[in-house]
Parts: structure tokens; sequence; C-alpha cells
């Protein structure tokens, strides 16, 4: 069978469409779905106790001898006027401690929860991660009324973000086209407002769309010609003369046929 | 069509003049004794290297991180600032993200600019309202911090301690300090990298900033372009090497600057015209963030 030039433009034709249908079943993969959770009130609010375990802490050993698990276990964290009410017991126990208390808590609503949460946290839930902001986004207000204790609400609330700004990148690093669904971007956004960045970079492939946009043509070719591998320098040189050679041979065939007079 | 032509004259003549003393103004001259232009051979390559002298802290480095509340870009910010000032180079600085923001714990004169402390990082550089600058390795948790009720003794771990990052936030909110992250590739003389841990392992231009000692103990600051194209790894390695053994530096620190899609670089010679010997490949306008060395 002889070739000539409309069969390479069927060719291609096919190239091109299977490149389109491609970045189309990418575009379509991304999970688009936007029901967010509503954020909920605190209806079941547990009635405020006083916990006795927090008096038997060592004074001179806060950090070591603070019950952390216990305090997890009956404290709401949802409900602020429950630790603020932990805390006002701990500062009438021992004021000139109280520093240290404040640490301990914050140690307690950051590092013991994230252990409990470290299942939840290690795979890809954005329900629960923007649960999660939502609880937490609120300490940074509860320093604006309370300002005996901004540090530990800001440390509370710095931690938290700072983790799930940094599992954003993690979950980005294992799944890459991630990236694309509703509601990631949704939490990277929220966590941008917060300003916690995270760092999500561009892929190759998208690096080169952008640069092709930008008709940023010598750095292309500098990191084609630097960044790549003889094979793959190779196989898109092939490519490229693929493409290239049909209307290469039409535009032969158009002058031959002109002097002909074809 | 005289007038017109004669016009054009005009005009090409006042841009040209208006170039030159915007520049004239903008730039003044620095004392070459505490900078030094050069390059040297090391295992048949050639490094091209500023070479800065702290001494009686002449020296110093400037850091815009970020755009100001009042919109105005880094460019902007670095043009009104440097009028009148000693440029001795500008730089891009730490890396951006996919949406062009910056990447890691950042901090501009006292102005929070990003609080994620990213974990894919270990150097936090503090760029000192006094032009010295300061790099800590995370991993460590050893951070001491001067000024603002604090003596240097207490232990900052910042990664370890949301208690202990929330207290150097407001310390560098006080103190007015910037601060930014960035890949900590040799710490106290020793490869802080290896083949295996490192992230980055593309084949592209490299430029360091490499702080320490000279052989008689002076305080220098080097910025040094590696030859070629290198993985991050590769490139390291054999700077460190020619810093160690060519120039017998002692180094406390040495970081990666950004030359990816921000890489900017722009050299003045003590005249101020400009030196070509280092040069990025994009106008300052690609500038996510701009380190700038100056003399006083």
């Amino acid at each position: 069978m002889k070739f000539n030039s409309t069969h390479f433009l069927l060719i291609i034709t096919a190239l091109i469409l299977i490149f389109i249908i491609t970045i189309f079943i990418y575009i379509i993969n991304a999970d688009y779905s936007n029901n967010v959770p509503s954020e909920r009130p605190n209806l079941h609010k547990r009635a405020l106790s006083t916990k006795k375990f927090l008096f038997n802490i060592d004074k001179k050993n806060i950090k070591q001898t603070f019950p952390y698990n216990k305090y997890l276990d009956s404290c709401d964290r949802f409900d602020i006027k429950s630790i603020r009410n932990d805390l006002s017991i701990l500062y009438s126990m021992d004021s000139v401690n109280f520093m240290e208390y404040q640490k301990a808590i914050s140690i307690a609503l950051c590092d013991s929860l994230a252990y409990r949460m470290k299942l939840v946290l290690n795979k890809y839930e954005p329900d629960s991660l923007i649960r999660l902001i939502q609880w937490v986004e609120k300490f940074h207000a509860y320093g604006d009324i309370d300002q005996q204790n901004l540090n530990m609400y800001e440390a509370i609330y710095g931690y938290w973000l700072n983790l799930i700004s940094n599992k954003l990148s993690d979950y980005y690093k294992e799944r890459p086209s991630i990236k694309y669904d509703f509601k990631y971007r949704y939490i990277v956004c929220r966590c941008i407002e917060k300003q916690f960045n995270s760092s999500i970079s561009n892929s190759n492939f998208e690096k080169v769309i952008i640069y092709f946009i930008e008709k940023n043509w010598t750095y292309l070719f500098n990191k084609f010609w630097n960044s790549t591998s003889i094979l793959y320098k190779s196989v898109v040189s092939l490519i490229f003369i693929f493409i290239l050679f049909p209307y290469v041979y039409i535009f032969i065939c158009n002058r031959k046929r002109k002097k002909t007079g074809k | 069509m005289k007038k017109l032509i004669s016009l054009i004259v005009v005009v090409f003549t006042t841009s040209l003049y208006a170039d030159k003393t915007s520049n004239s103004e903008r730039l003044s001259y620095y004392d070459p004794e505490y900078v030094t232009i050069s390059s040297g051979m090391n295992g048949g390559e050639a490094y091209n290297f500023i070479w800065m002298s702290r001494k009686n802290d002449r020296v110093r480095a400037k850091y815009f991180a970020a755009p100001d509340y009042n919109g105005n870009n880094v460019q902007k910010r670095y043009q009104s600032w440097s009028k009148g000032m000693s440029i001795i180079l500008v730089s891009s600085g730490a890396y951006l993200n996919d949406q062009a923001l910056v990447e890691g714990l950042t901090i501009d004169n006292g102005v929070v600019v990003n609080r994620t402390l990213t974990d894919k990082v270990d150097g936090l550089v503090i760029v000192y309202a006094t032009g010295g600058i300061a790099v800590t390795n995370l991993d460590n948790g050893d951070l001491t911090l001067n000024g603002g009720g604090e003596n240097g003794t207490k232990n900052y771990d910042l990664r370890n301690s949301s208690w202990d990052l929330q207290n150097f936030i407001n310390w560098s909110e006080s103190q007015e300090a910037t601060v930014f992250q960035t890949h900590l590739l040799v710490w106290k003389n020793k490869l802080d990298i290896s083949a295996t841990n490192s992230s980055d392992n593309t084949a592209k231009n490299r430029r360091f900033l490499a702080a320490g000692t000279d052989e008689d103990g002076e305080k220098v600051h080097v910025i040094i372009q590696c030859p070629g194209v290198t993985t991050l790894y590769q490139g390291t390695k054999k700077t460190f090497d020619f810093l160690r053994n060519f120039k017998d530096m002692n180094v406390t620190f040495m970081i990666n600057l950004d030359p990816g899609y921000q890489d900017v670089f722009k050299l003045y010679n003590y005249d101020g015209t400009i030196n070509n010997n280092i040069k990025g490949e994009k106008s300052i306008d690609y500038a996510g963030n701009l380190l700038v060395y100056y003399y006083l």
C-alpha cells in the first residue's frame, strides 16, 4: 500500500485526537463533587465539670506528668467554655506555672489529638479535613476575646493548619491528579486564605504547557536539552519528525505538481 | 516628514539620557575591598562567584518576600528601596508553589506572609534588620534568639513544638525580622544532603549562598554559580568541595537560591555597571521574592 498525503493527514488527525481524548479523560477523572460538609453547631455540650485528675499534676514537672489522654477523653474540644473552665481551674490552682499548663493543654489538643487522628489523617479524607478547619479556625478568634490565653489559642490554630497544609502536599505527592479535585482545591484555598500555603508544585507536563502558553521557547528548549535523557530526546525528536514529515511531503508534492502543471 | 524625524531623534536621545541618569542615580559605588567578583577552576570546571566580606558590617543583606499590603509587588518595593543604594547583587531567593506563592514559613519585615513550616526543607533563614543573615537547621531544634526579651539561652524547636513556633512568629513580628525557608545543603562544614534524600533530581542551573569564614577567620558570604547543569546533590557536592579545598573556606551553611521558574540574578560591578559573569535567565519582573546584597 502506497502512502500519500491523505494517509499522513489522517494519521496526524488520529494522533491529535488521541492527545485530546487523553487530556479529556484526565479532566473528567477529577472529582468535582462540591457537597462540602456544613458547619455543625455543638449541640451536645457536656456539663462543665471539674476534672479531678488535674489536681494530681506534679507542679515541678508539668509537661511530663500532665495526663494528656485522660484530658482528651474528658474534654469536649468543640466547647470553648469547657476548655476555658479547665484553664480557670488550673490558674486558680497554680497561677505561677500557668503558662506551663497552657502549654500542656496545647500539647493535648495538638500532638496527642493528632496521634489519635493518625489513621484519619494518613489517607486523604477531604470532609474530615474541612471539619478540622471548621473547628480550629475558631481558635484564631478566641484569642481576640481572651487575651490571657492568646498564645495557646494561636499555637493550636497554627499547629492544625500547618499540619493540614503539609498533609495536602503529601497527598499531592501520592496522587498528583488530586489537585484538580474540587474539595482538594477548596481546602488549599481555605489554607491560603489563612496564610498557610501548601508546597504543591506543577508536574513536568503542566510546566511544559505553562511555558508553551507563555511562549517561553528558549527556556523550554534549554530544559529539553539539559534536563532530559538521550532516550527521551530521541523519542521526542522522532515524534517531531513524524508530525513534521507530512507537511514537508505535501509541500514537496505541491511544488512538483506546480512544476509539472498536473 | 522632517519634523517627524527630528521628533523621533529627540525622543530617542531623551530616552537614552533618561535611562542613563536613572541608572546612575540608583547605583552608586561600592568598595571592591569588600566584594570580589571572580572565578576559579576546580576539577576542570570554572566556578563564578561573588566573595563578600562581612568585615565592619559594610556588606548587608535585605530580603523582599512578598508584595506589601499596599499592593506593591517585590519589584516595585525593591526599586523604591534601592534608590541611592549601592547594590551589589539581586537574586531570587525562596521557592514558589504552583500558584506562585511562597513555600515555607515566610515573614517579611515582621509581617507574616506564609505560616506553613514546610516539612520539605530544613533550612530556616533569618535576615536581620541590621543586614546580617543567620540560618538554622530545623531538624536540630536548637534555634536561639536574641533581642525582644530573648537572650539566646532558650532552644526553640519549631518543628516539634507549636508553642515554640508561635513564640518565634511573635518574636519575628516584634523584631521586624525577615524569615524564609529553603534547602539547607551544607551545615557546619558537613553536607546536609545525600543522593538518596535529595528531592530535586533534575539537572539544571544551580546557584548557592554560602556563609562562613575565610582562611583568615573573617566572616564571608559567597554566592556561587555551579558550572553547567547538575542535580541538586551533585551541584552541592562539587561546590562545597570547591569552597573547602580551593578557597579554604569554613562553611557554616550553604543554601539553595531558586534558579527555577524565577531564575533572576543581576550582578553589579563596583562602578555600578552590570556584570554578566553570573546572570539569571529571567528579568526581575519574574521574581516572586528578592534577596539583595548591598553596600553601606
